[in-house]
């Protein structure tokens, strides 16, 4: 397990980094992040929908309403223009910082 | 799957129903839902994946934040006066309820008895079958009797139900599961309640309508008057029973689901015709019992009957609708 304090600076960066080439809807960000961290990590609902709700205000995200097979309504979140500018910016950062405190602590 | 529902309503239970928040109940369902039938299919049982959902949930703090509600959220969190109730405690709880109900209303049934005595026994006295000092004595002396019963029925009420006398001022916390099986027992409920009201309505104003009949036509003379009111006061006596043990149980629901005069708002203040019974029939016997003595006119002095009747059958009605929103 990781602690949530660390990571909490990095949700808006994980769920953005998600859906930077195509749409996606709330479980299937949770379990693509739980996938890929081989369950280390585990983002909670409440987490992962505070993040697509901050993202959206802000302009980052756009949701759309889309029809599953079995027909019910899911709601899609997709990445605009200014959430991926602020992306690059961020993954700039995360390199610079994991420079940073990797020289620092060893 | 039913569980995870639940678990979500509960949360969302006291969260100002804005757009924001539906919405959010909305995506966080669709999100616990694709999460349990995703551990169902690697063949989790239901168990398993109901206690993995919601375990894996997260809190509404975090959410309160980007909703723009954060101080209702920490005002539920800071409420450390809720008090959680268990099964067995829930079903104890409704028993006294029911108990406490039928206790009162038997206690307002001997006064209005002895009230229906004593008249009777004036009746008798008018028209010269016992004398007429003897029945006062009697009937004052046996009103007096079931007054002090009735009394000593009110103040062991009391001490029984006293103990869950916090659940009119606090916040009840339940489990998921409970508060749906309350919520099912209080819709069963509903059609008998409106049953009793309108059943106990319905009897005080039929005697009522009867005594004013005879009255006004004066077929049977004073005599008939008085054995009607005796009829209007046992009439009053089955129709507070209705009322109470109607009232109560109605009562006992909502405050387990903090809903009707028992919201998180309205717990501090309210009033129902179960409570106010006892005092209200005793204040009747008060002036009746004053009135007669002073003017020692028995002969119309029953007029404080019917119009307590109808009274307290409007106040019941009245209240009864406000409890049921």
């Amino acid at each position: 397990m990781i602690s949530s304090d660390v990571i909490r600076g990095y949700t808006d960066t994980i769920i953005l980094s998600l859906l930077r080439n195509e749409p996606g809807y709330g479980y299937e960000i949770s379990r693509q992040i739980s996938e890929i961290t081989n369950q280390k990590y585990v983002m909670r609902e409440t987490t992962l929908y505070s993040a697509f709700n901050r993202l959206e205000q802000n302009g980052y995200l756009r949701s759309f309403y889309g029809t599953e097979s079995n027909g019910k309504r899911r709601t899609y979140y997709e990445i605009t223009q200014e959430g991926k500018a602020y992306l690059t910016e961020k993954l700039d950062e995360w390199e610079l910082t994991k420079e940073i405190i990797g020289k620092i602590i060893r | 799957m039913e569980a995870i529902k639940s678990y979500l309503e509960n949360m969302f239970l006291h969260l100002p129903k804005t757009a924001e928040v539906m919405r959010a109940k909305e995506e966080l369902a669709q999100m616990m839902e694709d999460k349990y039938s995703q551990l169902r299919s690697e063949g989790r049982t239901d168990n398993e994946a109901v206690g993995q959902v919601i375990s894996e949930f997260g809190n509404l703090e975090e959410l309160a934040e980007t909703l723009g509600i954060p101080q209702e959220v920490r005002d539920l969190e800071a409420d450390t006066k809720d008090i959680a109730l268990s099964d067995a405690e829930v079903e104890r709880y409704l028993q006294v309820s029911k108990e406490t109900g039928k206790r009162i209303a038997l206690g307002v049934g001997l006064i209005l008895l002895g009230v229906a005595n004593l008249i009777f026994l004036n009746a008798l006295a008018e028209r010269g079958y016992v004398a007429e000092k003897i029945a006062q004595a009697a009937g004052v002396g046996g009103l007096l009797l079931m007054i002090a019963l009735a009394v000593y029925i009110f103040i062991m009420a009391g001490v029984k139900s006293g103990k869950y006398e916090n659940l009119e001022t606090t916040i009840v916390k339940i489990d998921p599961y409970l508060h749906d099986r309350i919520v099912q027992m209080k819709e069963d409920y509903r059609p008998d309640f409106a049953r009793r009201i309108a059943g106990g309505v319905g009897l005080i104003l039929l005697s009522v309508v009867a005594l004013v009949t005879v009255a006004i036509l004066e077929v049977g003379g004073e005599f008939a008057v008085m054995l009607l009111v005796c009829v209007l006061l046992l009439a009053i006596g089955s129709a507070v029973g209705l009322f109470i043990s109607a009232g109560s149980e109605m009562e006992a629901y909502d405050k387990l689901l903090n809903e009707g005069d028992y919201t998180k708002q309205h717990k501090a203040e309210n009033s129902f015709a179960g409570k106010i019974s006892g005092p209200y029939w005793l204040l009747a016997v008060v002036i009746y019992l004053t009135w007669s003595f002073i003017t020692n006119d028995w002969g119309s002095t029953w007029i404080v009957w019917p119009i307590a009747g109808v009274l307290f059958a409007l106040i019941s009605a009245v209240s009864s609708l406000i409890t049921k929103r």
